[in-house]
């Protein structure tokens, strides 16, 4: 009997011998043929296109949303880009009108803990969800149907009041909620610290599936949209803290495709607008951008590396115009200061930044309508923007919040931006 | 699981790892022989999961790096990005903000 078991035990042994060879073998092919695709990078290929003009500051600031107590969570657009959604840990979402700048519903959560926040297509459905491990969906009355620009009496008062009406509490993750998307007016996707995403259906009012395969928390998720066409509305992504990222197809339990990102924390990723490619922030500092098609890495962007670069181009014209009075700085991360009597202003002057991060990580991304631009969060240095094909950061925004700006977020018909802050206020930016 | 992996494989890398024991669990009596053998039989499943995976992988198609690069430009260049007024300039008429700002003024 033993022995049977003994020689048993030998021969899966040698079966395990063997397929471990053979995945080394595999794993090196898989390496050959990703060094082959990548045969180039997105700078090499832009160097005919024209970059933008230094310091380029091309926002103007349309509104800012004061309303809430605290720091701000999450932010979304809605579908049509009129409205903002914002959820806070003061217990309450409030919806905005992005254009006017009113507040249109305030609903009032039913667990205060909020890490994020999603906004039905169809405009009739929010849900929250964060430390509580559950994901909460909230019914929204319908406005009325005042319009933007509408200044009758009512419209500078927030109409609806404060309003609670849940739909579905969907419970079933062990640990906090980071991010929830809708995939569809029926559906939504959550991705949670206990290592797994889930697909939620609001009309059974039970969980679909579970996407299980990251090996850290799940930190950030992105649909393809399902406004967009050209778009797959069957899959979605999401980034982890074990430094990868994974594209789900929702009819399968494990993911279709992997990137590894590097060893730290994927806090923040965002998908290219036409869906092929996506871009991470990493706890590194790192943003990185991926393409679907040819399962690789197109370009890095270092902050570290940039700012060193300014710090040289600043050197050499300061050494140009040695004689000039004029030391006019090549570019400003300068905090505006109207409005804002910080006294940490000077922090954010580029040469203290060089000397004084210490905590590099990108929080928030998002691309322009075109993806030519990116917006990134950096955990010390406001919104930055960064030109996709040149590598380069031409500008900064939301300079005029007071504290850490934690969000990005462009509206879905790319004329407006709305950044959100610490400093409990959104603020809406067009050009 | 082992966390500390730096491969391109993600998932995978943590499975050789992880699989990497050998046979500590064997000892003599029968009982915990019939245990080890299920869990190498285990190993074996997750290795051989391993395996297919790479295979998939490796069966993907995949568009060169380059064109990819040219795909992602033409994109960029050819939608309007009103974000970008110095490339692309929103008649005032289109534009909401401004216009309520308008209003407002009036």
């Amino acid at each position: 009997m033993s022995t049977q078991i003994q020689t048993n035990n030998d021969d899966i042994q040698r079966k395990i011998a063997s397929a471990r060879q053979e995945a080394r073998t595999l794993y090196n092919e898989v390496e050959k043929v990703r060094i082959r695709t990548k045969d180039a990078n997105l700078v090499d290929f832009s160097t005919k296109i024209e970059p933008f003009p230094k310091n380029y500051n091309n926002l103007k600031i349309y509104n800012t949303l004061k309303g809430h107590q605290t720091k701000i969570a999450k932010i979304k657009w809605s579908s049509d880009s009129t409205k903002i959604l914002s959820a806070s840990q003061d217990g309450y979402m409030i919806i905005w009108d992005a254009i006017t700048g009113f507040k249109k519903q305030a609903i009032t959560l039913e667990n205060q803990w909020v890490l994020t926040c999603s906004y039905s297509p169809n405009q009739k459905l929010v849900a929250a969800a964060g430390l509580d491990n559950v994901c909460t969906i909230y019914k929204i009355k319908s406005d009325g149907g005042r319009g933007p620009g509408d200044s009758s009496e009512n419209g500078y008062q927030m109409y609806g009041n404060f309003y609670q009406s849940v739909q579905s509490i969907f419970k079933g993750h062990t640990a906090y909620i980071s991010d929830c998307e809708f995939i569809s007016n029926n559906q939504i996707i959550t991705a949670s610290g206990d290592m797994t995403c889930a697909l939620w259906d609001i009309s059974r009012g039970s969980k679909v599936r579970d996407f299980i395969d990251h090996l850290g928390d799940v930190l950030c998720l992105d649909v393809f949209s399902p406004l967009k066409e050209s778009n797959n509305p069957n899959l979605f992504i999401s980034g982890s803290s074990d430094g990868n990222v994974k594209l789900w197809d929702l009819r399968s339990q494990s993911a279709s495709q992997n990137f590894f990102v590097s060893n730290s924390d994927v806090n923040t990723i965002r998908l290219f607008p036409d869906g092929n490619s996506f871009i991470t922030g990493s706890d590194d500092g790192y943003i990185r951008l991926f393409d679907f098609r040819s399962d690789c890495e197109l370009n890095t962007y270092s902050l570290a590396n940039e700012l060193a670069q300014q710090q040289r181009q600043k050197q050499i014209q300061q050494h140009q115009r040695i004689n000039q009075n004029a030391k006019q700085p090549l570019f400003s991360f300068h905090r505006n200061n109207q409005g804002s009597n910080t006294p940490t202003n000077e922090r954010f002057s580029l040469q203290s930044i060089y000397s004084s991060i210490e905590n590099p990580g990108v929080y928030s991304i998002d691309f322009s309508k075109s993806g030519r631009l990116f917006y990134a969060c950096y955990s010390e240095l406001g919104c930055l923007i960064w030109d996709t094909l040149k590598q380069e950061i031409i500008g900064s925004v939301g300079n005029d919040h007071v504290n850490k700006i934690n969000q990005v977020t462009v509206s879905p018909d790319g004329i407006g931006l709305a950044t959100a802050s610490w400093d409990s206020t959104v603020k809406v930016y067009s050009a | 699981m082992d966390h500390s992996y730096n491969n391109n494989n993600g998932g995978g890398g943590a499975v050789i790892s992880a699989s990497g024991g050998g046979s500590q669990f064997a000892t003599n009596s029968a009982g915990s022989n019939v245990i080890s053998n299920r869990i190498a039989v285990i190993k074996l499943k997750r290795i051989e999961e391993l395996n297919n995976r790479l295979k998939e992988t490796l069966r993907r198609e995949r568009i060169p790096a380059s064109n990819s690069c040219l795909l992602l430009i033409n994109h960029m260049q050819e939608t309007p990005d009103y974000l970008i007024p110095y490339m692309y300039k929103l008649p005032i008429e289109q534009n909401k903000f401004l216009k309520y700002q308008n209003l407002k003024k009036v």
